[in-house]
């Protein structure tokens, strides 16, 4: 079985956002693997230690993506994929991710493909659908369960809470939403394998890509930080005393009344 | 009667050899299981280890620390060495009668001092019966084999005292107050003729010799190779108690991944001390009994590890070398571990390696239940090191099989990435001592500038620079420091995790990465002398550093608030109307032996009241947090801060003070869960003295914090 991992390399979670003239400021930021990503990655592991074949980890980045790879391949991935834009793309949003994927997936058979719900830096959640859209293969997204019985595949989808039971058949794209599965520490035997299984570096040449079939559907106009929380007021006082405050509060000061 | 003599004399000769040989053999199989073992790093410090031998071998501390147990091993101990002496005259008695042991004047002294030591044995023995069988004393096990030794020196004891009888009788010796038992003995079977005596002294003489061989035996292939493993195992422990091992990651590239191992996943992989630790385990229970997982229902129980660990080291030993354990092998047949010895070698070594030590001989969650508190150690006898091997194994876990508990592998990634367990933001971490802008707190580089110098890098740790409680002790403590004038400064966004969590949950490597990186920190900054709040970072600094080329001094804080109220630096004068119970801290009492300056600060503020509570000082109990617990939820059992806290109550304190931020924390849920922080306050000890020595002089007896 030939399983595929779409994977993103984003900020840490806790890392602080800093804008310098309408550009993220990379600074000193702590990398890690889009965590929604991670589950896809332990997922491909888990059904390939089931079902046999073989997992891909594919990413679109720059060199120091590499890490993020290195670490899919230390949980266990059999083959990584980087596909380096840094020195031809200025800019790109999901159109021109989901277009260097198509490139890269003609000619290949996949059998699963996996990628995260979101990533955690845009959260737009396109790129999984349209690329099934472009392949012409089914998806479904938010998985929180997956069960494969030959061709055919049994989901449980989160539906804001609720699941909802599909059944599908291979080839497939998912996305993963957390609560699918647990990811695992990578091993430190498993991190020394990893440095020595092969991780192949693409362009968008070696695609028959060119840059202007890349350029952007989407502008950005304008980056900012959301407005500093200020802290949360506790009114004191006799009980009648706070809840006249509280309304006049919610009248004059939040403007909510 | 003399050919009877020598039939005796000879047959003695041949049962003796052939019990000693027994003996030798039983021993030297187990040497050689311990051979299998990895080498032990071993460093002289014979001073250290001949204390050792004097207080805790001689002097029984250790098991002084249960009284009435203690008392009856004393009892054994001494009574077992000397009567000795009494067993060989017993030989001399039964080989040559007429003759004794050649003491001339001092004989009859040495009968009534060994008929009195015999008593004292037996006195023990029905004691020992007592507590195990009776009293059923919770620690001990309560089979026929765990109290078959009562029967091997009961027997020995009556034997002697029997048979000394008889030959009273049959040499027609008059009674004597010298040998009191004996007489009476004697003069109640004076109507035996003398021949009939001297056929029962024969018999008792036979019954004592073969009990003696037999036990000679059974000693190092039961519980009871305590006597050999014992000592030797206490003159062989690590020299600074807790500390871990460090293990090498160099290995050339050719190395087969396959093949890399770290920590220990079989039993080989242990080294050889901690194998005569298996050995020197007399399942007395002592540490399971303080344990604070085993307490609160978890799965973990100490000696259980000891004892599976022996059994398993017996079944491996037996398949891998082919010598039976378990001696004489023809009486045992198939049992045990000896059915591996007679396996033929490939088949026993293919079926032992179907077992799989984690897993199937000590689980996942025994392993993950360990608060590495130490109070195992410290109440064991014969000093075995569980902590140390219960790392081991997590080391093998974790790095080679990368499982642990989720909860605990996200701290471990947060403090990879941002250098602490919560995973908050690394530039953040300077921000706690904007809480009181009043208190000067220059970070290193600060100074620099300022082309100031600092004596003191005061450590913060991550738990006193992100977490709200904690932050206050931060703020207190540096606060005194200012009062003190004491010169210190931080390295604000530059420290980052002293690596005692990923260390004790079994992350080595990623451990081994951070003290690279703080060494290099510290070693930038001229770093000679460290100060913190945080009794693990204290611990790791002091302890475990210096492994790595880095040695400071390293001091807790309450160490040098000790030394600024003494001399006069720092005078608490506000009066503290509370009644206070001081929780020890594991790795500053336990790890460290500081047990006295928390308290001598706490006694310096005038008014507090200090009470103690049971298990106090070197039997603290746990609050839990340790070893990498503080970060994953207790899911069975009781919680272990609620026991803890529950013991602090049985006190009735108005305060709860401790000097380890995570103790803290523990505690103070542990008065939520009570419900009883509405009048129960919990401190650090450097935040009640700045309370008084920051006050005019007025009394506080309102419920703190």
């Amino acid at each position: 079985m030939n399983i595929y991992v779409l994977l993103k390399k984003t900020f840490d979670t806790e890392d602080k956002i800093v804008i310098n003239n309408g550009e993220i400021d990379e600074g000193d930021a702590e990398f890690i693997i889009n965590p929604y990503d991670e589950y896809a990655v332990e997922e491909a592991i888990i059904q390939r230690d089931k079902h046999g074949g073989e997992v891909t980890v594919v990413t679109i980045g720059d060199e120091d993506s590499e890490s993020q790879l290195r670490t899919a391949l230390a949980m266990g991935a059999d083959k990584a994929v980087l596909i380096n834009i840094e020195d031809d793309l200025e800019d790109g949003d999901q159109f021109t991710t989901t277009k260097i994927l198509e490139a890269f997936f003609e000619g290949k058979e996949p059998d699963l493909i996996l990628a995260g719900n979101v990533a955690i830096d845009e959260a737009s959640g396109q790129v999984g659908p349209r690329l099934a859209e472009r392949l012409d293969i089914p998806y479904v997204t938010t998985i929180v369960g997956l069960e494969m019985d030959g061709e055919t595949v049994h989901i449980e989808k989160d539906v804001e809470g609720d699941v909802e039971k599909i059944e599908v058949n291979l080839p497939l794209l998912v996305t993963c939403q957390q609560g699918l599965n647990e990811p695992r520490y990578p091993s430190l035997p498993g991190i020394m394998k990893a440095k020595r299984k092969p991780l192949e570096e693409l362009e968008i040449d070696d695609l028959d890509l060119e840059e202007d079939e890349l350029e952007p559907k989407t502008e950005t106009v304008n980056r900012f930080l959301p407005a500093e929380k200020s802290a949360g007021r506790i009114l004191e006082g006799e009980m009648d005393d706070q809840v006249k405050e509280l309304i006049s509060l919610l009248k004059n000061e939040a403007k909510v009344l | 009667m003399n050919t009877f003599l020598m039939i005796n004399l000879i047959t003695f000769i041949i049962v003796t050899f052939y019990g000693l040989f027994l003996f030798g053999k039983a021993v030297a199989t187990r040497i050689t299981y311990m051979k299998l073992g990895k080498k032990s790093e071993f460093d002289l410090a014979l001073n250290k280890r001949l204390r050792d031998i004097w207080f805790i071998v001689f002097g029984q501390s250790k098991l002084l620390k249960d009284k009435k147990s203690g008392l009856i091993h004393v009892m054994m101990f001494y009574g077992f060495i000397l009567v000795q002496f009494g067993a060989i005259d017993m030989f001399v008695k039964g080989l040559a009668p007429g003759n004794h042991l050649p003491l001339g004047l001092l004989y009859p002294g040495f009968t009534f001092f060994q008929e009195l030591v015999t008593l004292t044995i037996l006195v023990a023995v029905v004691w020992a019966f007592y507590r195990r069988y009776i009293e059923k004393l919770v620690r001990l096990k309560r089979g026929f084999y765990a109290g078959i030794v009562l029967l091997f020196i009961g027997t020995l004891m009556i034997s002697v005292l029997f048979g000394n009888g008889m030959l009273q009788i049959w040499l027609g010796e008059a009674a004597t107050w010298t040998e009191p038992v004996a007489s009476v003995i004697a003069l109640g079977f004076s109507w035996l003729p003398p021949t009939a005596a001297m056929v029962l002294f024969f018999i008792a003489w036979w019954i004592h010799t073969v009990t003696i061989l037999a036990f000679l035996v059974y000693i190092p292939q039961s519980k009871h190779a305590h006597l050999i493993a014992g000592p030797v195992n206490v003159f062989l422990s690590k020299r600074i108690p807790g500390k871990m091992k460090t293990i090498s990651f160099d290995f050339d590239e050719d190395t087969d991944e396959e093949e890399i191992s770290f920590g220990v996943g079989k039993v080989e992989d242990f080294d050889q001390r901690q194998m005569l630790d298996f050995y020197a385990c007399v399942e007395c229970g002592r540490c399971t009994s303080v344990c604070p997982a085993a307490t609160t229902g978890k799965m973990l129980s100490p000696m259980d590890i000891m004892i599976k660990l022996r059994d398993h080291l017996n079944d491996k030993g037996a398949a891998v070398t082919g010598k039976a354990p378990w001696v004489p092998a023809y009486a045992f047949g198939n049992k045990g571990p000896n059915k591996y010895a007679h396996m033929e070698h490939e088949t026993a070594v293919a079926e032992i390696n179907q077992i799989n030590m984690i897993g199937d001989i000590i689980t996942e969650e025994e392993l993950a239940g360990c608060t590495t508190c130490r109070n195992c150690e410290d109440a064991c006898p014969v000093m075995n090191e569980h902590v140390g091997q219960i790392i081991d194994m997590r080391r093998y876990l974790v790095m080679t099989e990368g499982k642990m508990d989720p909860e605990a592998q996200r701290a471990v990634m947060n403090i990879e990435r941002q250098g602490n367990p919560w995973g908050l933001s690394k530039k953040d971490r300077i921000k706690w001592r904007e809480l009181d802008e009043d208190v000067y707190i220059p970070t290193v580089k600060e100074l620099k500038k300022e082309k100031q110098e600092f004596e003191y890098l005061f450590w913060v740790s991550s738990m006193g620079a992100y977490d709200s409680r904690s932050q206050k002790i931060a703020i207190a403590f540096a606060k005194l420091m200012n009062k003190a004038g004491i010169s210190f400064a931080i390295l604000g966004n530059r420290e980052a995790n002293s690596g005692d969590t990923a260390r004790r949950i079994g992350n080595e490597f990623l451990f081994q990465e951070i003290a690279e990186k703080n060494i290099k920190e510290f070693e930038k900054n001229e770093v000679t002398k460290i100060v913190t709040i945080d009794p693990h970072a204290y611990n790791i600094f002091k302890n475990e550093y210096p492994d790595f080329g880095f040695n400071a001094e390293v001091i807790h804080h309450t160490q040098i608030l000790y030394d600024l109220v003494m001399n006069g630096k720092l005078r608490p004068k506000g009066r503290i109307e509370h009644r206070l119970t001081y929780h020890d801290s594991c790795y500053l009492g336990r790890y460290n032996d500081v047990y006295d300056p928390p308290r001598e600060v706490l006694k310096a503020i005038p008014s507090l009241e200090l009470v103690e509570m049971v298990r106090t000082r070197d039997n603290g109990m746990c609050c839990g947090a340790g070893g990498g617990l503080m970060w994953t939820e207790e899911t069975t059992g009781n919680r272990i801060n609620v026991a803890r806290t529950e013991q602090a109550l049985e006190v009735n304190p108005t305060m709860i003070s401790s000097a380890c931020p995570f103790c803290l924390t523990m505690l103070s849920d542990g008065t939520k869960a009570k419900d009883v922080d509405q009048e129960i306050g919990t401190m650090d000890v450097a935040e009640i003295l700045a309370l008084s020595v920051f006050s005019s002089g007025e009394s506080v007896s309102s419920k703190l914090v």
